[in-house]
Order: C-alpha cells, then sequence, then structure tokens
C-alpha cells in the first residue's frame, strides 16, 4: 500500500506549495502499522479536481483495484477538504468522507458540517487518508504536525456524546471530533461518524468502516491558517457574499424558512405539494402533519446554530422538556430525520421523534436509512411477511413508537432481527423473502430519502443515477420543484421555461439533472454546503469561477468553461468507479412504488414516475450510450480520463460516437 | 467599566457560533484566516448550544497604564497600538483582564476596531456585535 502512495505522488508532477487556498499536504496514515507520513499535493491534482470529493475520487480509484470488500483494511477512509475550507467562502464548514460504501459496494460519499473541516486545513492538510485496520480501538489525535495514537480500548462500546467529552476534556476543548458510535463499532451497514456531537456523515455507512478499523475518534486541533493569494480581490468576493446574505433577492426568503425554521420548514412545504413522505412512501401527503412541523419543533429549541462560516445558519439545538422522553437533548432533527421517523412511520408525537433522533446521534445511525428500514419492518409485519412470533413479541405497527424505539436498540446491538435489519432494506428483504423486496424502497442498495418521484419528477432521476444509491445530494433541484422561471430561463434558455418549471413533468428534467449534478461535483470539491447551491439557488459556477481564482491562485478556476469541464471530470470518474465495479446501467431503477403505483392521495394523487425519457436524455446529455450504459471513449478522452478508459476497456467494450 | 464608553459588545443569544467574525478578524488584520490569531475570540458550548465567553477588547484601559514606550494610545476614542514604537515588552499582554491580546510574531496585537468601522459587526449577519 505504502508502496503505491509512493508512487502515485511521485508521478504527478510539482508540489503545490505556491497554491493558496490548500494547505498543500495530504495526510497518510496506517492504522495497521501505526504511523504516518505526509505528502505534497501535486498541482496537478489541484487543478484537475479542485478538492473534497473530486480529488478524494481520484484517489480512491488509483488506490483500490475493483472487487474489494469495503471492510477490507485495504478501503481507504479519505477525510477531504476543499480549498474554500476555513477560508470564509459561503457555508464552507463542510467537509467530505469519502471510501468504498459498506452499504452498497459502490462510491461511497457523505459530507458533513461543523467545526472540524477547517480544523483539518489550519492543522496543514487539505486530505487525510486513513488506511489499514489497527489491532485494537485506537483514535487519531492531530494537532498541527504532531499525530498520536491514542489507545481507545477504554472508549470502545462509549456513545457519541461521551466519547466526544472524554477526549475533548483529555486533549483540550478546541479540539474538533468526529467519533463512531456502538452501530459503527458494530459494523451496522448505515453506520455514521459524528462531527461535535451532531453532525453527521449520515449515508453510505462510513461510520461501519472506521468501526471495522478500530478507528474510534479523529480529533482535529489547528494553528495554522489558511493563505489567500489575491487579498484585495478577495475582499470584493466577501462583499458579494455579504451582500448575497443580506440584501440579494434570496436573503429575505432564506432567513424566513432556513433561518427560522432550519430544515425543518420543508414538512409543510413538502406536504403542500404532495411528496412528504408518509407510511413507507405510500403516499406524498399526511393529514397530520402539521402535528411535526418546523413550527411545531420551534416550541422544543434551546438555541440556534450553525455550521463554522456560514450566513444561513440552519442549525439548532433541542430538548424535550418533560414526560417520557424528558431530556433528550440533541441537534436537529433535520427535515429528513422529522421525515423518515415521523410521518414515514404515522408517527406524530414530536417528542418521540426527538427522543429517536437523539438515540440515532448518540449511537451514530443514519437517521434517513434507520427510519426506512424500521418502515419496511412495519410494511412486512402489515402484509405478514413476518410474524410477531418470529419478532419475540414485538408488535411493529404503524404509528408505534415504542416499536420503532426498540428497532434502533436491537439494529444498534445487532440482536433478534435488528441483525438483519443492521444490513439495509435491499439485504434483509434477500434475507426474509416472502415478497419482501416490494416494500424496500433503495436504489444501489441505499435507502431512499425524503423525496418522491412521483410528486417531483427530476427526483426519480435523480436517485436513479446517483453513484451513491437513492439519495437527494448528488443532484436534487429546485428550480423544477419550485418553478424558479428566472433561474431556469438563465440556465436552460427561456423555451424551456414551461416544461422545467412543471414538477410534475419529466420533459427536460435529464438535462436539469445532470446540470445540478455538474454543479454539485463542483460543489462537493471547493467544498461549499448545499444550502445555497440546492436551495437557495443563490451560488451557481459563476459564482465558484469568481471564488476560486482569487483565493487559491489558479486562473483556470476563473473559466466557467473549465469549471463546467472540471465537474464532468469527477462525475464521469465516479460513475466509472460503480463500472469498474460491475455497477452500471441496471442499477438505476426506481422501486416499482415509485413506477407502478399512482399516488395514491394528496396534491400528488395518480401521478407515477416515468424514468425512461428522463435516463435517456441524461445519458445523451452526460455523453454516455444509453443502450450499453457506457460512456463514449470520446467522452472520457475529454475529459482527461484515458486512464479510465484504458481500465474500463479491459472489462468492457466502451462505445465510440462514430 | 473602562476609561471609554463604548466598545465592542455582543448579545450572548443571538450568536450562533459561524466564527465569522474570528474569520475576518483575523483575514483583516493578518491577510489570513486563522481564527487562532483573531482579536476577538468566542468560547461556544456547542453541545448545549450556549456562549460561554467572547473574548473582546472592553477599552478598559488597563494597558494603557503599563505602557512604556506609549504605544498604547487613545485615537478616535479607542486604544489603539502604535507598532512602529512598541518594544514588545508584553507587559500589556500579560495585565489585560479579558486577554485581549494576541502575540503574533513576538508582537502584541489588540483590538483598535478596525478604526471605527469593526469589520467582524459589518459581517455578523445575526447582529450579535454592537458597539455602544
Amino acid at each position: 500500500m505504502e508502496a503505491v502512495l509512493n508512487a502515485l505522488s511521485t508521478a504527478l508532477g510539482v508540489p503545490s506549495t505556491s497554491l493558496k487556498g490548500y494547505a498543500g499536504k495530504i495526510l497518510y496514515v496506517d492504522l495497521t502499522k501505526l504511523k504516518y507520513w505526509v505528502e505534497d499535493l501535486p498541482t496537478y491534482l489541484a487543478k484537475s479536481y479542485v478538492g473534497g470529493s473530486g480529488l478524494a475520487a481520484y484517489l480512491l480509484w488509483n488506490l483500490i483495484d475493483e472487487g474489494l470488500n469495503p471492510l477490507s483494511p485495504e478501503n481507504p477512509l479519505i477525510v477531504a477538504t476543499g480549498p474554500a475550507t476555513g477560508a470564509l467562502a459561503p457555508s464552507s464548514g463542510r467537509f467530505a468522507v469519502v471510501s468504498k460504501s459498506p452499504l452498497t459496494g459502490v462510491w461511497g460519499e457523505s459530507h458533513a458540517g461543523g467545526g472540524l473541516g477547517p480544523q483539518i486545513k489550519y492543522a496543514g492538510y487539505d486530505v487525510i487518508v486513513i488506511v489499514g485496520r489497527a489491532s485494537r480501538p485506537v483514535s487519531l489525535i492531530i494537532d498541527d504536525s504532531s499525530i498520536e495514537f491514542y489507545d481507545s480500548s477504554s472508549l470502545w462500546g462509549m456513545n457519541v456524546r461521551d466519547t466526544t467529552n472524554e477526549i475533548r476534556s483529555r486533549f483540550g476543548r478546541d479540539y474538533h471530533v468526529m467519533c463512531v458510535g456502538p452501530a459503527g463499532e458494530n459494523l451496522v451497514k448505515y453506520a455514521s461518524i459524528m462531527v461535535d456531537y451532531y453532525r453527521a456523515f449520515g449515508r453510505a455507512g462510513l461510520g461501519a468502516l472506521m468501526g471495522f478499523k478500530k478507528l474510534k475518534v479523529v480529533a482535529v486541533r489547528g494553528s495554522g491558517g489558511v493563505e489567500v493569494y489575491d487579498p484585495d480581490k478577495y475582499v470584493e468576493v466577501m462583499e458579494d457574499i455579504l451582500w448575497r446574505n443580506t440584501e440579494g433577492p434570496w436573503a429575505l426568503p432564506t432567513q424566513l424558512s432556513l433561518g427560522k425554521y432550519g430544515t425543518s420548514n420543508l414538512v409543510t412545504a413538502m406536504n403542500a405539494i404532495g411528496r412528504l413522505p408518509t407510511k413507507n412512501h405510500w403516499t406524498g401527503y399526511w393529514e397530520l402533519a402539521d402535528k411535526i412541523s418546523g413550527e411545531e419543533l420551534l416550541k422544543y429549541r434551546v438555541s440556534r446554530g450553525s455550521c463554522f462560516s456560514c450566513m444561513i445558519m440552519c442549525k439548532h439545538v433541542t430538548r424535550v422538556a418533560d414526560g417520557k422522553y424528558e431530556g433528550a437533548l440533541s441537534g436537529g432533527p433535520e427535515y429528513e430525520t422529522i421525515a423518515a421517523l415521523g410521518s414515514n412511520l404515522l408517527i406524530s408525537n414530536m417528542d418521540a421523534i426527538l427522543y429517536m433522533n437523539y438515540l440515532c446521534n448518540l449511537y451514530g445511525l443514519d437517521t434517513i436509512s434507520t427510519g426506512k428500514v424500521i418502515s419496511f419492518l412495519f410494511e412486512c409485519y402489515e402484509n405478514g411477511v413476518i410474524s410477531k412470533e418470529e419478532l419475540n413479541g414485538l408488535n411493529p405497527v404503524w404509528g408505534d413508537e415504542e416499536a420503532a424505539i426498540e428497532l434502533i436498540k436491537l439494529i444498534v446491538q445487532r440482536k433478534g432481527i435488528g441483525d438483519i435489519l443492521a444490513e439495509g432494506v435491499l439485504k434483509a428483504s434477500e434475507v426474509l423473502g416472502r415478497g419482501s423486496k416490494t416494500y424496500a424502497l433503495q436504489v444501489k442498495g441505499m435507502e431512499v430519502s425524503a423525496q418522491d418521484p412521483r410528486g417531483h419528477k427530476s427526483v426519480g432521476c435523480t436517485w436513479a443515477i446517483s453513484v451513491r444509491g437513492a439519495d437527494h445530494l448528488r443532484s436534487l433541484t429546485t428550480v423544477d420543484e419550485l418553478g424558479y422561471r428566472e433561474v431556469a430561463a438563465e440556465r436552460f434558455g427561456i423555451d424551456k421555461v414551461d416544461d422545467i418549471c412543471d414538477r410534475l413533468s419529466e420533459k427536460y428534467k435529464g438535462l436539469v439533472v445532470k446540470d445540478q449534478e455538474d454543479l454539485f461535483a463542483l460543489v462537493d470539491s471547493v467544498i461549499m454546503c448545499k444550502y445555497g447551491t440546492m436551495w437557495p439557488p443563490m451560488y451557481y459556477f459563476d459564482f465558484i469561477a469568481k471564488l476560486l481564482p482569487p483565493l487559491t491562485g489558479i486562473k483556470e478556476f476563473g473559466d466557467v468553461r473549465n469549471l463546467r469541464i472540471i465537474s464532468e471530470r469527477i462525475v464521469n470518474l465516479k460513475r466509472c468507479f460503480n463500472l469498474r465495479e460491475g455497477v452500471g446501467k441496471e442499477s438505476e431503477k426506481l422501486p416499482q412504488r415509485f413506477t407502478s403505483e399512482p399516488m395514491p392521495t394528496g396534491p400528488s394523487k395518480g401521478q407515477t414516475c416515468n424514468l425512461e425519457p428522463m435516463l435517456k436524455e441524461y445519458y445523451e446529455g452526460r455523453g454516455w450510450d444509453y443502450k450499453s450504459g457506457l460512456p463514449y471513449v470520446e467522452t472520457l478522452s475529454r475529459l482527461e480520463l484515458k486512464f479510465v478508459a484504458n481500465t474500463l476497456k479491459k472489462k468492457y467494450n466502451l462505445p465510440t460516437t462514430h | 467599566m473602562g476609561l471609554q464608553s463604548k466598545h465592542l459588545r455582543i448579545d450572548h443569544k443571538l450568536c450562533t457560533d459561524c466564527g465569522i467574525c474570528e474569520l475576518v478578524c483575523s483575514f483583516m488584520k493578518f491577510k489570513l484566516f486563522n481564527p487562532k490569531i483573531s482579536l476577538i475570540k468566542i468560547n461556544y458550548n456547542y453541545e448545549l448550544g450556549v456562549l460561554e465567553r467572547a473574548v473582546i477588547c472592553n477599552q478598559c484601559g488597563t494597558c494603557l497604564k503599563v505602557c512604556p514606550t506609549g504605544a498604547l494610545h487613545i485615537a478616535n476614542g479607542f486604544i489603539n497600538l502604535n507598532h512602529s514604537i512598541c518594544s514588545s515588552c508584553l507587559a500589556c499582554v500579560e495585565v489585560c483582564p479579558n486577554d485581549a491580546f494576541v502575540v503574533v510574531d513576538g508582537k502584541p496585537y489588540k483590538c483598535d476596531l478596525c478604526g471605527g468601522s469593526p469589520q467582524c459587526v459589518k459581517y455578523c449577519t445575526r447582529g450579535a456585535l454592537n458597539v455602544s
């Protein structure tokens, strides 16, 4: 492994010590040997992949071969920041963890906020690549250039809050902490990695990989800073960011929704358009949605918070003040959590939703997958797939909060049915059989997020093509959902506005999703938040072209055409990572609930999602052959991905355009 | 309260721990984004969602009394530090009751309210910071 890494770094040109914005270093950690080394970030990689998930995609492609079991010592946990991290770019406290996903066996990527990402930059690293597996529990304590492997046998089994407190009281309160809870230790396939108590690398089960590596904690503090190439010019960018967040057209709508309520505001908004997941996505409308609304959540709010370097500030700490769940104090719950554990289970008791959110954050579980796994079991039970006897007396009926809470505990401990459910809905449905696959709502093995392709057609395309499986954060668009005509006209041309702004039409949605996936590939590499880029659509390619040159000194980043090529390069590399694993177009389908069962109630009643026309349009826009599901050789050449084409040619007969 | 009536203040209830004041401060003073050398510091308990302490110069004037060279002086109603005559003795750093000095490359630095137009206040979109 070390030899491969060394070869990789020497082959790729000069180090990026002259680059600003970047720390210019990659920290490699080998947990098997308990050793580490630091290498320069090659300028070529910064220019070609920007940073964050783009850079991580390049590293992951090169570090592992196809067919590797995700729970192998060789599977690296890549913790990545971007050039914007720690440099007052908009909503730039976020950072990425990338690996081959233990949940899906394909591309695994997750992002979290809080304050740890910037500390990695201040400590002097753009990326931390963690390989190997420790023989006993260990924590990685990073204080600038000092790297300590801290024996953490005493922390093993501890929940996220206690672990975080323990580390901070031992090493210092200025450390920011990411860790796994018991779910990660027990290799629950949708275990999260928690950051600063409440922020989650939720999706793709990367907590299971961290648990497998016997890595309990990564704690970082840094005392260096991020340098800027052209400070005077950068002040102009800062002024622009301030204007957009205080006086620009999106400032007030953002503060009245995300600012005031956080993402919980979406409960009411999504119910109003008929795409609030209800009863394992049976429908998109719930009469009791007001009981779990953003307005309702305000009653529990202790304080409004923020990720580092964000002017939107959508975070909050909440607490249940009395009753059965008294004292449940946690961050969130976010919209996705409220939907997954609330309407999706027909649970309208906000106290219980907060308590389940609290448990998931303590144990280190992805709330989205957890909610969808539980609703899967509820529906199986309703339809006689599984009996009370097989569940040791558990009675999982819709709306039963106690059953849901019990299931969360069983999953974390992998006891009884919990051991099956800990594998995710796809594997669980394969184990249970008896027709349960109908209720397993997933794409590529990842449980679906809180949208519904019947009430928002482009979601179907987003879920299908998403490299990490059914998920919103790779390409969810709001331009169509909320009918932003001006934005649609600017981005796609005035002739398409009517069709694009009809959320119930499939027309042009393949195009819109492709564009958004490109944008998000860049956003996840810079790194900025989806708030500001997904909703509101406040920042687009043109803004990033203004942001990056004065920050980094890389003039090429100032050309939107070049940024778009970089975006496509990153998207293609991730898709080709999945292809190398043998996962391609055949995986890009939706659960039949969304394609064959018309929405039964609510504002989107009668709708189904017709995926094929969107997929065809998407493939055309991507420069991929729809028939074979493969990229054209010319597409990979145009994107300087010949090394990818050469690898794929061993496995596939890559098509050409002529 | 100190010699000067006006100084930087923070509303604990409005602060969200975004850290932008620290970023702006270090950038405007040192052309570097580094919260560790910011002249305002936010100690926020993000487990409980409470601002525990903000390190802010309240212009109390204690430092003026110990400065041997007169580098610390009052200008435009605020205490400024003239580095050209500062001997870097750091007496001011030791005596400051608010820990509001930062030492960079051996030299002391303190908040001078950016000459009367404090950038941290300007960039605090929640309005948690003000001069009053």
